[in-house]
Parts: structure tokens; sequence; C-alpha cells
């Protein structure tokens, strides 16, 4: 595929980009960060990709499997970002309801682990329980078991920020 | 709050991001073949100074009793060692500070990077080949000398560093010299190769794959 194409397609879905990254790291020089990991890896295994599913669900593989990846080596990173007590969503006035709530369910999301963050993406994307377990290499009952139990730790997590879900 | 309103509103702050133009940029990211490279010079550098400047100092730590003539010898081969390593640390160094400015994100600058890392590693190689050749001296030296409890060994090591040797000796040095030299040049090759030659190959098909479309 030429590097024109290549990039014309990523273009076409780089919200999967944008929503991987901004799900995995916290300050914006990390998600740029790993949003050029995701391309260049997708650049290097754009020829296994076979078409036999979706263009998007083959890039979700790829972007997940690089954002489990991505601090691998570097054991410094924490794999959990450490919430600042101090710090109330809510209390921001410049942000209006609706970012509001989804800032809410971000900083819950940085309460998970990596594959949590995964299933829980997925999830929200509209994936099946057997797209979510063919995606992340799980088996059927483990990804239900799972999702459960992460959609039941996000609803919690943002009730003890005084939000109701 | 639920998960159907969270969808909606992530496709719509996604939605809303300003379309950046998209690029491969190699000067970003943390697993491409450009951060491996930075990322093992840097480790390599802090690693073989630490580990040079301890040898250097390693009889005096250990209390070693060594001659006038193994202590000098140790000192003399490890100090040019220790000067070639760090010579080679300083070209990596300049290779780094040269390199984190290029934007990489086309094919020239990734060409350039290459060429300008394949020109370091040739001269990281030879440095390190000729810090390796020099090395058997310091170690005969170090193996020479006497322990605090046992005391000195007997090693002669008078009599081959001022090269008083018969034939057989002196054949068998040389002999041991050049395949000590053969397997030095391989390692480095093999370590160079290990540490940064697959990221420069990797980087070189990225720009092949780029040159193919052209």
């Amino acid at each position: 595929m030429k590097e024109k194409e290549f990039l014309i397609l990523i273009e076409a879905h780089s919200g999967i980009l944008y929503k991987v990254s901004r799900m995995y790291m916290d300050s914006e020089v990390d998600q740029e960060d790993l949003r050029q990991d995701i391309i260049f890896q997708l650049w290097k295994s754009i020829d296994k990709f076979k078409g036999d599913s979706q263009f998007s669900s083959w890039m979700y593989r790829v972007a997940i499997n690089t954002s489990i990846t991505f601090f691998k080596r570097d054991k410094k990173r924490p794999d959990k970002a450490e919430i600042d007590p101090n710090l109330n969503v809510a209390d921001n006035v410049e942000r209006d309801e609706k970012e509001s709530q989804l800032a809410h369910f971000y900083k819950a999301v940085k309460m998970l682990n990596k594959i949590e963050k995964a299933i829980i993406l997925l999830f929200i994307e509209g994936y099946s329980h057997d797209q979510i377990a063919k995606q992340l290499g799980l088996s059927n009952g483990n990804t239900r078991v799972k999702l459960n139990r992460t959609k039941q730790k996000i609803k919690e997590l943002i009730k003890t920020q005084g939000y109701e879900f | 709050m639920n998960f159907d309103t969270i969808k909606k509103e992530m496709n719509d702050s996604v939605n809303q991001l300003p379309k950046d133009e998209f690029k491969i940029d190699l000067s970003k990211g943390k697993n491409n073949p450009v951060h491996m490279i930075r990322r093992n010079m840097k480790k390599e550098m802090i690693s073989s100074s630490i580990v040079m400047l301890f040898f250097v100092f390693y009889p005096p730590i250990l209390g070693l009793k060594m001659t006038a003539l193994e202590n000098s010898a140790y000192i003399l081969f490890m100090v040019l060692s220790t000067v070639m390593i760090h010579l080679y640390i300083i070209k990596l160094i300049r290779f780094l500070k040269k390199s984190s400015r290029f934007e990489l994100n086309t094919k020239d600058s990734i060409k350039d990077y290459i060429y300008e890392v394949r020109l370091t590693l040739e001269s990281y190689k030879s440095y390190v080949i000729a810090a390796m050749i020099l090395l058997p001296v310091p170690i005969y030296a170090l193996l020479s000398a006497g322990s605090p409890l046992n005391g000195p060994k007997s090693l002669n090591f008078e009599k081959w560093y001022t090269l008083q040797l018969n034939f057989n000796e002196a054949v068998m040095l040389i002999v041991f010299y050049l395949i000590y030299s053969v397997a030095m040049v391989w390692v480095t090759r093999f370590w160079t190769n290990y540490l940064y030659g697959k990221h420069v190959t990797e980087l070189e098909k990225i720009v092949s794959d780029l040159d193919a479309v052209d």
C-alpha cells in the first residue's frame, strides 16, 4: 500500500487513534507519542491486513496491543495513574456538563488496568462479547466476567466522584 | 450518565478535535526504531562509563598486591582503554544531540538519520575494538596480582610484558592475540548489530517501502 493511501485510511479512522490514546495516556505529549507508535505499528503491519475483517476492527486490535505494550519496557511508568485527591473535576466551571461527564469517565478509566481499559473501550464502541474476546484473545466466558466487573468498577468509581451513574 | 451517553460524548469530543495532517513521524513515539537506538545508546554510555571507571580503581578497592610493573601496566592500559571508551561516548553524545534536531517525518530526513547513525556506529566499532585489544594486558596484570590473603602469584607477568620469550612462547602470544582480536571484532559486530543494527535495518526497510511508492 502506498504511504498516501495508508495515511488517508488512517485519517478516516483517526477517531480510533484519539479514543485509544486518551484512554491509555494522561498527558497530551504521551497521547501524541502513543498515536505515533500506533501509526508506526499500523504502517509496519499493514501488509498483514488481508481484509477478512473490517479495517476498523484490525486497527483497534493493533492500537490496543500497542497501547498495552507502550511502556512495557519502561518500568518506571505506572500501569495505573495516581489520582490527585485535590482534583475535583466537577469544580471546573469552564467545562460544560457534557465535558464534565466525559472527564469523570476518563478519571475513572485511569484507575483501570490495561486490559480493563481495552474491554470497556471496545464495549462502548459497540463490540459484542464475542468480538471483544476475539480482539483481546480471551475466552468468551472470561470476557463476559471481566466486562461485567469492569462496568461495575467504573460505575462505583464514578459514584465516588459524586456523580450519578 | 450511562454508557450510551459516554459513547456519544466520546464521538462528539473526537469530532470536535482539530484535524491534524497525519504522517509517520519517527521523532515521536516510544517504541519506534529511532527511539530504540537513542535508548540503547544512552544505556550503553552510562553502563560502559561506570564499568571502565570502576575497573580503573578496582585493585586499590580490593587491596590487591601488585608489583610496580604490574601496577603501572594496569593503570596505563586501563586509562588508555577508558579514554578510548570515553571518546566513543563523546561521539555518541554528539550524535544524540545532532539527531534530536531531526524532524524524521520525511523519507529524506530518515535517510539522513540512517547515514548519520551508520557513520557513528562505524567509529563506535573502531573505538570499541581498539579498547578491547588493549584489555588483555591489564587483565593479565590483574590475574597476576596477589590478594591480601594469598600473596603474589607466579604468572610471570614481567616475562610476558617485557617479551622475554622463547620462540614457542612468542608464537603462542601472537596466535593468542590474533584469535583474541578476531573474536573481539566478531563480538563487537554482533553486539553493535544486536543493539543498533536491527533497528537501522528496520529504518532502511521503511525508506525502501517509501521509495517503492515513488
